[in-house]
């Protein structure tokens, strides 16, 4: 049996993570939760699991651009110049509609752009579809270790 | 004062004065610029005029003297007190004529008289400010002893009087290119501030939507009915105070955005406009009565799509009781505009609130009859002024409401681009 690859999420703001995982739970979502608290944590992260086989390298990443330490956008210029990272779809989930966030995000091959909307039943839409098409209908980059 | 008056009683007298001649100098910033057309060609007058091989700009400083503008010679500046400009500015009303430099106590022992150029004719037209500073001179000179004709003087003087007014301008220049510079600083960190502002309320906003509609959803056992209740409330204030803060970042950015200049056929863009809302229009049967010229107008595409959508908007949703709701938009091109009608049957509203219906978040009706912030109005308002026209409205209470827009058939100036 081949262990679920994690979902990584990067997110400082308590309520939001809680909320998040909630969301998930509520589809009955499998995947181990890794969560990262800042920037910066993140970067030890992605250093830390450099290998496709390590079963560490998440399926997904939820990323929120506005973190402590390094920012969003730092985190995801850094997976993107990393050979097994830079596969890993990335999902920018913010309320940040500033174009240069958006452009910037996108310029770095960013997979999804998703605006964390106020409303919990739209937020669990979203969570939704993000599981259903990211988790279980996308065929990941590389086999699961 | 005469000529027979000791050097230290004449620059004593100065003293006054000149602390806010050298205040009236500085504030002109022309000391040590480069040179400039515009004040070279008024040398080169000078010299033509006066037949004279030397002609100078000249600013009189504390310790020296600063030629903006030389013909003649190679030096930018000289100390003061060699100068002869220095006492050309004593006088402010007069020329300064010295037809032999030799002859003249006041110069004859000068080093550029009794040496190097060996000026011997001198001519100077004091540089006087509206307020009545001498800041320098326009000045001829020449190496042989001779005079200046009554038509040389007074194309001398006005001459001059061309320099202060060239000094002015370009100062309303500089004045005006500062303020554009601090204007745009200032709606750069607007856009910013709002848009952190935004992000930074809205976090906490959805923890408390958030947690509200778990409670909501997943915790309903046990509370009662009044709880339920006070749980709807939480829910529907946090959502109000979502639309609160969208709505004022859309204000803010449309304070802060920079117009541009398109071509706009007018019937195409409230074309587009309605097309966007033919959901609406049908679910609610609406009678749209259009009378659109084609005309076109060299405008602001983006804010003009904002203001009459918003118009429109409003004419729907205020209308939509009415049995059959109807929007009239009409457009007619007026002698110096392009004046838009959008008119409803709608409930309409007292005359004695106009004012106010433009004011940011104000309303006449309560969120529970209408939606909405009361923003719609304001930003019309605020996009109708970069627009370069105006706006206002005629209604009588349920009897609808027909709002006018006077839009200037060409863009405006870029001076309201800001």
């Amino acid at each position: 049996m081949t262990t679920l690859r994690p979902i990584l999420m990067v997110e400082d703001n308590e309520m939001d993570l809680d909320l998040c995982m909630q969301a998930f739970k509520e589809h009955s979502l499998v995947n181990p939760l890794v969560i990262c608290r800042d920037g910066e944590e993140a970067l030890q992260y992605i250093d830390a699991h450099p290998e496709a086989a390590d079963p560490g390298v998440p399926l997904i990443v939820l990323l929120d651009l506005r973190l402590p330490k390094v920012d969003g956008i730092d985190v995801l210029r850094h997976a993107r110049q990393h050979a097994v990272w830079q596969q890993v779809p990335f999902i920018v989930l913010t309320t940040s509609r500033q174009n240069s966030d958006i452009g910037a995000a996108y310029r770095l091959g960013v997979s999804s752009y998703i605006v964390k909307p106020v409303d919990f039943v739209e937020f669990t839409e979203v969570a939704k579809r993000i599981e259903m098409y990211w988790v279980l209908t996308n065929v990941p980059p590389f086999a699961g270790p | 004062m005469n000529i027979d008056t000791p050097d230290r009683v004449r620059a004593a007298a100065t003293t006054a004065d000149e602390q806010l001649r050298l205040a009236a100098l500085y504030r002109y910033e022309v000391l040590d610029t480069a040179p400039e057309v515009a004040f070279d060609d008024i040398a080169l007058l000078a010299a033509h005029i006066c037949k004279a091989p030397i002609a100078l700009v000249s600013f009189v400083d504390q310790h020296r003297q600063w030629f903006k503008s030389r013909i003649g010679i190679d030096s930018e500046q000289t100390a003061r007190d060699v100068s002869f400009c220095t006492h050309t500015i004593r006088r402010p009303d007069d020329l300064l004529v010295v037809p032999d430099a030799l002859a003249d106590p006041r110069f004859s022992d000068n080093p550029l008289v009794a040496a190097g150029p060996c000026i011997r004719f001198y001519a100077g037209a004091p540089l006087v400010t509206p307020e009545g500073h001498a800041l320098g001179a326009l000045c001829v000179k020449d190496v042989v002893p001779r005079n200046l004709d009554a038509q040389q003087q007074q194309a001398l003087r006005a001459l001059s009087r061309q320099v202060v007014t060239l000094l002015e301008l370009r100062r309303n220049v500089q004045e005006r290119k500062r303020i554009e510079d601090l204007l745009r600083a200032k709606n750069e960190d607007l856009k910013t501030f709002a848009y952190t502002v935004s992000h930074d309320l809205k976090a906490p906003l959805r923890g408390i939507s958030g947690y509200a509609q778990e409670l909501e959803r997943r915790h309903q056992d046990g509370l009662g009915e009044r709880a339920r209740f006070c749980i709807q409330q939480i829910i529907t204030a946090s959502h109000n105070l979502d639309q609160l803060i969208e709505d004022l970042l859309n204000y803010s950015r449309f304070v802060a955005e920079k117009p541009e200049s398109n071509e706009v056929h007018l019937p195409d863009l409230i074309g587009r406009i309605l097309r966007d809302r033919s959901l609406t229009l049908g679910e609610q049967g609406v009678q749209v009565d259009l009378q659109l010229p084609p005309l076109v107008l060299q405008t602001w595409e983006c804010g003009l799509h904002q203001v009459l959508s918003n118009l429109i908007d409003n004419a729907l949703k205020y209308s939509r009781h009415a049995r059959p709701p109807r929007l009239s938009i009409q457009a007619e091109r007026l002698e110096a505009c392009c004046r838009i009608r959008v008119a409803d049957n709608g409930i309409g509203f007292d005359m004695k609130y106009h004012d106010r219906i433009f004011g940011l978040f104000n309303r006449l009706v309560r969120t529970s009859e209408f939606e909405g912030t009361g923003a719609g109005l304001a930003i019309v308002a605020k996009l109708v002024d970069k627009l370069g026209g105006s706006v206002r409205a005629e209604s009588s209470l349920g009897q609808g409401a027909t709002f006018l827009i006077d839009l200037p058939l060409h863009a405006p100036r870029p001076s309201c681009a800001l």
